[in-house]
């Protein structure tokens, strides 16, 4: 190396200390952060559920009366049997699709994917709705495209109804959970099992099937949880068929209830867990199946199984267009099905409740919010979390809490929400100590901490997932070199984690514009939303511009997500140049 | 050994335990200003653990660590004023080359133009004038461990920590990094401690290599030191390889034995009687060319031959009387065994010499 003198440097001194503890006191932030906005609502909650109406302890008086009560009891087996079905239907559908995805030659592989996630944009109401077009009684299907060939009535309303809905919500889960899952396979695996002359099935049950064993537990407790709490979709097609979800949004609407709409939750609130708890101790046994020596596995053209692929995704991806394509259709007809005329009568929202543009214009606000702010708050809770050293009890503790919302659903967090923030204050010991949040009860600011905590944890996990990725001595070199752990942060974890920062972003917009479930207890009619007031016009009985109000809240989803897809490639051209070598 | 005034820095029973785990036990050490330290040993006996207590990124739970006389045990690695290059080089993927090692510089120096003046000059430091913009996906790996290297030089650091900087490279690079990297610390007079598994590396590059097995220094010496006077069959065989007979040992007569085979043993084994190894390195194991006798040449068969370019490697069988054989590698110039058509399954006699076998306890392996 050539021969040249070091001029000598003057280190930075000091500080060190002051960062230390500064880097404590954010843990300590994150940590009571979390126990402020998922711990002490959820124990408001169960404590309501031990209360009376006055407010007096009854320990479990409340429950007694709930099993007591049939119409309310049944709703536990008819959650069930509703969400178990569509656990099976949806995982099996979701498997066929993932795997013709990842494992065939078919063509389209990118449009199918695009179509099959479409559901991910869309208000579960507008399911309903859309269902309500196809199979209700005045149903495009029900009627025979409105008499021209011989109707057939599949008797929507009810199971039947919350069923396909559910399936449409959570198909496009599975199937990215699993297509992830099957992605991830070594080929040698494949090679010695075809070397050994296995048969094809045998390879199957042998290879790929425990291959993604994990992934495929994840799926079917997702979409348990998922079509488990949905409220959306059975609220409009659930008729006189009860599930728990309805129940709490009764108990609490209609009969202002609350004591047992706490009761409720909770009974929601068992099974979510117990699949959440069961989830993550899978994970946990899961071992890393890919290695940096893992061959990709290529699939190999066959002529009959590649036709067959290629026609059921065709058949799916039409299904799910049909259906956008009722919606729409549907959201532009005069008056349905006898003035056939199309036009944009049923977008001005005149003479109907709901809020209208404004709503619409409230939920783009709030879910901008929700990005912005539930972007940074995830991030930097990640990164605190999985990149300091020490006080690890804590951040033990925060990573639980972090992932916790996942078996959180949105109703129940509504719920606990009203409870927590809207108590003046609690009683230790015969001290009152006034409530210091109550302030945000009925303003955006509530609407925008109840998203950011019920989307969190899929959030969290893939900030952590990139952060993971880099290097772990990143942080000990800046250390070393003497420069503060936020400089750091924001000159190199952060730039370097930019893909991962705008999925989490889209991901909080998107999902805070379609989420009805934890914001309808909490609007306040100052500020009306889109998907409360696609609710509310459901109620009264404008399905048209309910639906219209629904192909908005899609529409404006559909075009965030292109942007991000855009903003994802221009960020990967400009600022990642540093990735091509 | 230093004195322990003379030392810039000094480890002073270091221990340091993870959970049940003891990482490091009860390790001491020095190094003189502008030494040249290795630390050799098997993964998991703690040598990064133990540069790591150095640097100050983790805190030993027993002794002290020292630097200048100063005990530093309780500063943070940002004021103990040394340089760390990682073995992943842990380089800011987003930064150019430039940006990475002036890293540590914005907040020292105030003016811009002495950053760029200091980054210059450690390009050319490193052999990297001139590709300063290029981020670290578009370098070679030897051009990163040299970012790598700039880096952790920028703050003109007084101890210089080496954890496997060349273990990711090429074998070429590896050999010419080795000898740019000691022409710099030395040029420079930079006290430096290397970390390493490569007991080559450590050869040839460390002034002194402190071999370390299961949290424990074992031995502490100059290259020549440990690789002739091993203390242990273990960093006996660590560092290159070794023949072991285990046999017993005749202090009166200075012999060796094992079945029907006597070798004389010319080092003094004070301590030693009973059942002890002997060790001879394949190296010293020679070939008897003009039909010697004595105490210490024998005839043994040829098992294998194995061609390693310059050298052949031989697999012997010493008749140890009856049908025991004890197994002994010789390694010879490809020249001579041409010379001497030494084949499998053939015979031949070899010397032992007694200047050259070694004892070891046998409790000691």
């Amino acid at each position: 190396m050539a021969d040249v003198t070091m001029t000598p440097v003057v280190r930075a001194r000091g500080g060190v200390d002051a960062e230390l503890w500064l880097k404590r006191a954010l843990i300590l932030i994150v940590s009571a952060w979390l126990v402020a906005v998922v711990v002490l609502p959820l124990f408001q909650l169960l404590s309501k559920s031990l209360l009376d109406n006055d407010g007096n302890f009854v320990g479990l008086v409340n429950y007694i009366e709930y099993f007591r009560t049939p119409a309310l009891r049944d709703s536990i087996g008819n959650s069930l049997f509703v969400s178990l079905t569509t656990t099976v239907i949806s995982v099996s559908l979701g498997f066929l699709f993932a795997y013709a995805l990842t494992r065939t030659n078919i063509r389209f592989k990118g449009a199918f994917r695009s179509i099959a996630m479409m559901p991910l944009f869309t208000p579960t109401l507008l399911n309903g709705i859309a269902l309500i077009y196809l199979f209700g009684r005045k149903g495009l299907i029900t009627q025979g495209f409105f008499g021209a060939i011989p109707g057939f009535d599949i008797g929507l309303y009810g199971a039947t109804g919350i069923i396909i809905s559910e399936v449409i919500f959570t198909f496009p889960q599975a199937m990215l959970i699993l297509s992830v899952a099957l992605r991830m396979t070594d080929a040698r695996l494949y090679e010695a099992s075809d070397s050994l002359g296995a048969s094809k099935v045998r390879t199957f049950f042998t290879v790929t099937i425990p291959g993604i064993k994990y992934g495929l537990i994840s799926a079917v407790f997702v979409c348990f949880i998922l079509a488990f709490t949905d409220f959306g979709a059975p609220k409009v097609v659930g008729g006189n068929f009860n599930i728990l979800a309805t129940d709490i949004y009764k108990q609490v609407i209609g009969q202002q209830n609350f004591v047992m709409g706490a009761v409720v939750s909770v009974v929601l609130l068992v099974p979510t867990v117990l699949a959440f708890i069961v989830d993550r101790i899978a994970q946990r046994r899961q071992v890393a199946l890919i290695q940096a020596k893992s061959v990709p596995l290529v699939p190999k053209p066959e002529k009959l199984k590649d036709g067959i692929y290629q026609g059921f995704c065709t058949f799916i991806a039409l299904l799910i267009l049909g259906f956008f394509a009722t919606a729409i259709y549907a959201s532009l007809v005069k008056v349905w099905p006898y003035t056939l005329d199309l036009g944009f009568w049923h977008y001005e929202f005149r003479g109907t409740g709901g809020g209208g543009y404004e709503a619409l214009f409230n939920s783009v606000r709030m879910a901008l919010y929700s990005a912005v702010i539930g972007t940074a708050i995830t991030f930097a809770s990640a990164y605190l979390i999985e990149k300091s050293r020490g006080m690890n009890g804590l951040r033990q503790a925060s990573y639980f809490l972090s992932i916790m919302p996942l078996a959180l659903p949105g109703l129940v967090i509504g719920l606990s929400y009203i409870f927590f923030f809207n108590a003046p204050g609690w009683e230790f010991f015969g001290i009152t100590v006034p409530n210091p949040l109550n302030w945000m009860y009925g303003t955006m600011a509530i609407l925008v901490l109840s998203n950011i905590v019920h989307f969190y944890s899929v959030s969290f996990l893939t900030a952590t997932t990139a952060l993971k990725q880099l290097d772990r001595e990143f942080e000990t070199v800046s250390e070393s070199l003497g420069v503060p752990f936020y400089v750091t942060f924001f000159r190199v974890t952060v730039p370097v984690c930019l893909p991962a920062v705008l999925e989490v972003a889209m991901y909080y917009f998107v999902n805070s514009m379609a989420t009805v479930s934890a914001v309808i207890f909490l609007y306040s009619a100052d500020i009306p939303l889109a998907s409360v007031a696609i609710a509310n016009m459901d109620d009264a009985g404008d399905i048209a511009p309910a639906c219209a109000m629904g192909v908005l809240v899609v529409f404006i989803n559909v075009v965030v997500r292109l942007l991000y897809s855009l903003l994802t490639k221009g960020v990967k051209r400009r600022t990642q140049l540093w990735a091509v070598r | 050994m230093t004195s322990a005034s003379q030392d810039y820095l000094r480890v002073e029973g270091v221990t340091k335990r993870f959970g049940t785990f003891t990482a490091l036990d009860n390790v001491s050490f020095g190094a003189k200003k502008g030494e040249f330290i290795s630390i050799l040993g098997p993964s998991g006996c703690g040598k990064t653990t133990m540069l790591r207590a150095v640097a100050g990124l983790e805190r030993q739970d027993e002794g002290r660590v020292l630097l200048s006389g100063q005990d530093v045990s309780h500063l943070p690695v940002s004021k103990r004023h040394v340089g760390i290059v990682f073995q992943s080089y842990a380089l800011f993927p987003n930064l150019s080359a430039r940006s990475n090692i002036a890293y540590g510089l914005k907040r020292s120096m105030k003016s811009r133009s002495a950053v760029n003046e200091r980054v210059d000059e450690l390009l050319k430091l490193v052999g990297l004038k001139g590709l300063g913009s290029k981020y670290p996906g578009q370098l070679s790996g030897g051009q990163q461990q040299r970012v790598a290297l700039a880096r952790a030089m920028a703050l003109s650091p007084n101890l210089l920590l080496l954890d496997e900087p060349l273990s990711a490279l090429d074998a070429q690079v590896r050999v010419m990094l080795r000898t740019e990297i000691r022409a710099m610390t030395q040029r420079l007079g930079l006290t430096t401690i290397m970390v390493t598994h490569d007991q080559e590396e450590a050869l040839t590059m460390a002034d002194r290599i402190l071999v370390m097995k299961d949290g424990e220094l074992v031995q502490n010496g100059t290259p020549s030191e440990i690789y002739d006077e091993p203390e242990s069959p273990f960093v006996a065989s660590f560092i290159g390889s070794m023949n072991f007979i285990r046999g017993s040992y005749n202090r009166d007569t200075g012999t060796f034995s094992k079945g029907s085979v006597r070798v004389r043993v010319d080092r003094q084994a004070r301590s030693l009687k009973g059942e002890v190894l002997a060790a001879i390195r394949p190296e010293d194991v020679l070939v008897s060319t003009n039909g010697e006798q004595g105490p210490n040449v024998f005839e043994v068969d040829v098992r294998n031959v194995e061609y390693r370019g310059p050298i052949y490697r031989l697999a012997l069988d010493l008749p140890l009387g009856h049908t025991e054989t004890a197994p002994l590698i010789a390694e010879m110039p490809a020249e001579k065994v041409r010379r001497l058509n030494m084949t499998s399954d053939s015979r031949v006699k070899v010397i032992l010499p007694s200047e050259r076998v070694r004892l070891f306890h046998a409790e000691q392996v």
